[in-house]
């Protein structure tokens, strides 16, 4: 793989020189990149910390989406429109790959100190970690492009099948110089703290439109009406980089272009390298103040106790058993609160919560109160389940942290029943993230469905801790921050997904059940549960952690 | 008078901003001449490493004027990062390389050619007793160890200015000697040596001139036979003078009540 990336860089070396950067330095820092990829057995894929299939089951999956992608698309009659959609989704998938998972990768500043000091310009610095991610996503753009690429081949020819390559590449280095050239022109109007802030929110904000996307764009096309439509070439189309490159591509089809495609595809071949020189030669300077900024303190926000922390206090002493637990509560709370990692992980759950809304009620937009009155009973009891349940979903986070080093502190405590600082931590994740959304979805359900739906509601909050709890035993989770996040193994988070859409479905079924009974009969389950739930804390309070603690 | 090597007018930092504003530095002007050891002391949170990594170009946004050998630190960066060398306190190296290979990527960092880098990197490993561990991958090295390569790397390019904070930081004693042998005579051979350090011991053992901040700004300044006073006759009593450790001491009663108390 690498004498494969230093013979493309090697081909590029005379227009890696006009950019005003070191070659040689460039091309031993990209080796030694690399090469540090391979010996720690991950990628740039790992170190958003997120990711974690193997090379080749990745490829696999972009390439089985490429294909729907690939035939979704190219089932278009007009050659132009139909690759246009398809670049438009090929380039709008790597953006947000790009800014979900390769954000962190642009800005890491866990090598400030080996290089920052060394006589390293900012333009070689921010195009090494282009090309660095240049390479990741063209694996993924390969991986999406693949099938196309063959049905390419056989609708067309071989010259097409080239440029389509070629366009792959070219969309794919737009994308990352479009999206890079944003983030430094933010980074130069707001403060590097801010920064960090709104990178962290537009990760969010991106999964969750990726997660939105792919649930709701098939739903909203009319197949049959795309089909034989095409695309007239007006002012925005120029606009538009997948004309561009879809125009490029039909280059091969020397007798069908148009002027207009022409000029389109010229854009394709001049716009990207425009591009790279712009931002590489005038921004690059940006670059080096943002990673600088990594390597400095950060000012502490001040902490004055207020009316608000007394209230947090009171319910702290209500909820725990112990001061252990009141001390893992107020640690969790506050290591949560400060940790970006940790609110790119629940955050975005929360937005997605919108569309699975939308996917449940299926609202009519032309009556929506009344359709929505009109919801089916196990819809119901699924929808506020559902909502419930990712409330929880921050407590399995817990376990993980970047820093597991500094879980010594539990092996030097004198506390006897670890089980405590468990315990006071998942309490205060229910407090913070399940109990103030349940409660909002509680009153929505009441306004939308009566108060008749209280006891299904307040049966179905007790449940949802309940299967949180069990969800925890059996996967005898270990103690707060003790894991290092590259412990959330390939496959954890799709058995996790798969295990609690199984107890949200049966816990549906239980409440749907408890609306054909009488009142006192859900009365009395959720009593049993509440106990069950009072049983289960006091089973983890003597929980012993011998892989934490060892 | 000698011509300085540094000179610093005004440097001051800022973290955050609003209720989170922190001043690290309140305004710094130090003129430093070469073949030099400055020993730069200072309490912690006291701006020491924030001025080492300034000037080392790792934080390229401040206030004020820093020249370098004649180039202004702000607009002739690359120039001046050729000829200094940068030793940091934490092992931040790439350990899953060995020290072989790491050396060679640095070097090649500063346009060394391959035999220089390979003659450079043999010395200096034996120097440390270190050779015959040149081809292991330093993830497995202990943190004296990593803090040798690390010495190492800071100086493979022959510079002329050596900033150094916290380097003997996990070394053993016998390091330690090697290490202060070595700065000594660096500067014989006209280098400068900036060295930010918490051990007093060396700093007083070793340095021409020590510089003191606190809160900022720099307190004290001159050889240590100039700084110290019949009260203050060691660095380690100067230290506390001058930074507030006596205000401390007289604290330390009521910590102690504390204790017993609760």
């Amino acid at each position: 793989m690498i004498a494969f990336a230093m013979l493309i860089v090697r081909i590029l070396k005379t227009p890696i020189g006009w950019l005003g950067v070191n070659f040689s330095q460039f091309e031993t820092l990209l080796r030694i990149k690399l090469t540090l990829d391979i010996r720690s057995g991950s990628s740039a894929f790992q170190a958003s910390g997120r990711k974690r299939y193997s090379f080749g089951a990745q490829f696999f999956v972009f390439a089985a989406f490429g294909l729907f992608i690939g035939i979704i698309t190219l089932a278009v009659a007009d050659l132009m429109l139909s690759l246009t959609l398809h670049f438009t989704v090929i380039m709008v998938m790597l953006a947000m790959t790009l800014i979900t998972e390769f954000t962190t990768v642009l800005f890491d500043h866990r090598d400030n100190l080996i290089l920052l000091p060394r006589p390293v310009s900012h333009r070689t610095l921010l195009l090494l970690r282009l090309t660095h991610i240049q390479f990741y996503m063209g694996y993924i753009a390969l991986g999406l492009s693949l099938a196309t690429g063959v049905i390419v081949a056989i609708k067309y020819n071989a010259i097409a099948v080239l440029l389509y390559f070629i366009a792959v590449g070219s969309g794919t280095w737009i994308t990352l110089a479009f999206t890079t050239f944003l983030y430094l022109l933010i980074s130069k109007i707001v403060n590097p703290e801010r920064f960090k802030d709104i990178l962290t929110y537009l990760q969010i904000i991106f999964a969750v439109l990726i997660f939105a996307g792919y649930q709701l764009v098939p739903r909203l096309i009319d197949e049959e009406a795309i089909k034989s439509a095409t695309l007239s070439i007006h002012g925005l189309v120029y606009l538009f980089p997948p004309a561009w490159l879809a125009a490029f591509v039909k280059l091969s089809q020397v007798s069908d272009i148009s002027t207009p495609e022409v000029i389109l595809s010229i854009l394709a071949v001049i716009v990207p390298v425009a591009g790279a020189y712009i931002l590489i030669r005038f921004l690059s300077r940006g670059f080096d103040v943002i990673l600088g900024e990594g390597s400095t303190e950060s000012a502490a926000p001040v902490n004055e106790k207020t009316e608000k922390m007394r209230l947090k206090d009171t319910l702290i002493n209500f909820f725990c058993v112990s001061a252990t637990e009141r001390a893992a509560w107020k640690m969790v709370v506050s290591s949560t609160k400060r940790d970006r990692k940790f609110k790119e992980a629940v955050y975005p759950q929360f937005g997605m919560l919108a569309v699975f809304a939308i996917l449940i009620l299926k609202p009519d937009l032309k009556a929506p109160s009344a359709s929505i009155h009109e919801t089916g009973e196990f819809a119901k009891s699924f929808f506020f389940i559902l909502f419930g349940f990712t409330g929880t979903m921050a407590v399995l986070q817990l376990p993980f942290t970047d820093t597991p080093e500094a879980s010594w502190i539990y092996r030097a405590l004198p506390v006897k029943d670890h089980g405590h600082i468990l315990t006071g931590a998942v309490k205060s994740m229910l407090m913070r993230f399940f109990a103030p959304l349940f409660l909002t979805v509680g009153v929505i359900s009441i306004w939308f469905w009566g108060i008749t739906f209280i006891p299904q509601i307040l049966l179905g909050g007790c449940g949802i801790i309940l299967l949180t709890l069990i969800m925890i035993i059996l996967q005898k989770m270990d103690l707060p921050f003790t894991q290092p996040r590259e412990m959330q193994k390939k496959g954890t988070n799709t058995i996790t997904a798969i295990l609690s859409m199984i107890l949200m479905g049966i816990l549906s079924g239980i409440v749907y059940a408890s609306t054909l009974l009488p009142v006192w009969i859900s009365i009395l389950v959720t009593a049993l549960i509440i106990s069950l739930i009072l049983l289960s804390f006091s089973s983890l309070r003597k929980w012993k952690f011998k892989k934490a603690l060892n | 008078m000698e011509k300085s090597i540094i000179t610093i007018r005004g440097l001051k930092k800022t973290y955050g901003n609003g209720p989170s504003k922190n001043e690290v530095l309140k305004g710094i002007d130090l003129e430093i001449t070469p073949g030099q050891i400055i020993g730069y002391i200072g309490p912690n949170g006291a701006g020491k490493s924030t001025t080492v990594k300034i000037l080392c170009g790792i934080i390229p946004e401040f206030d004020g004027e820093v020249t370098i050998l004649g180039h202004n630190l702000k607009n002739d960066t690359l120039e001046i990062k050729k000829h200094i060398g940068y030793v940091p306190e934490t092992g931040a190296l790439y350990d899953l390389l060995t020290p072989n290979e790491y050396l060679s990527f640095i070097g090649a960092l500063y346009g060394l050619d391959s035999k220089t880098i390979e003659t450079r990197s043999a010395n200096l490993l034996s120097f440390f007793g270190m050779s015959k561990h040149a081809d292991q991958r330093m993830d497995t090295f202990s943190k004296g160890m990593k803090q040798k390569i690390l010495i190492t790397s800071g100086i493979i390019n022959n510079p002329d200015i050596l900033f150094m904070d916290e380097p003997l930081s996990g070394l053993d004693a016998n390091s330690v000697i090697l290490v202060k042998e070595l700065l000594i005579k660096l500067a014989k051979e006209g280098k400068t040596i900036f060295y930010s350090s918490h051990l007093m011991d060396v700093v007083e053992k070793i340095s021409d001139r020590i510089i003191l901040i606190n809160n900022g700004i720099v307190v004290a300044d001159g050889t240590f036979d100039e700084l110290k006073t019949e009260k203050a006759g060691t660095l380690e009593m100067l230290f506390a003078q001058l930074t507030g450790r006596e205000e401390s001491v007289v604290n330390t009663e009521s910590l102690f009540d504390t204790l017993n108390k609760n």
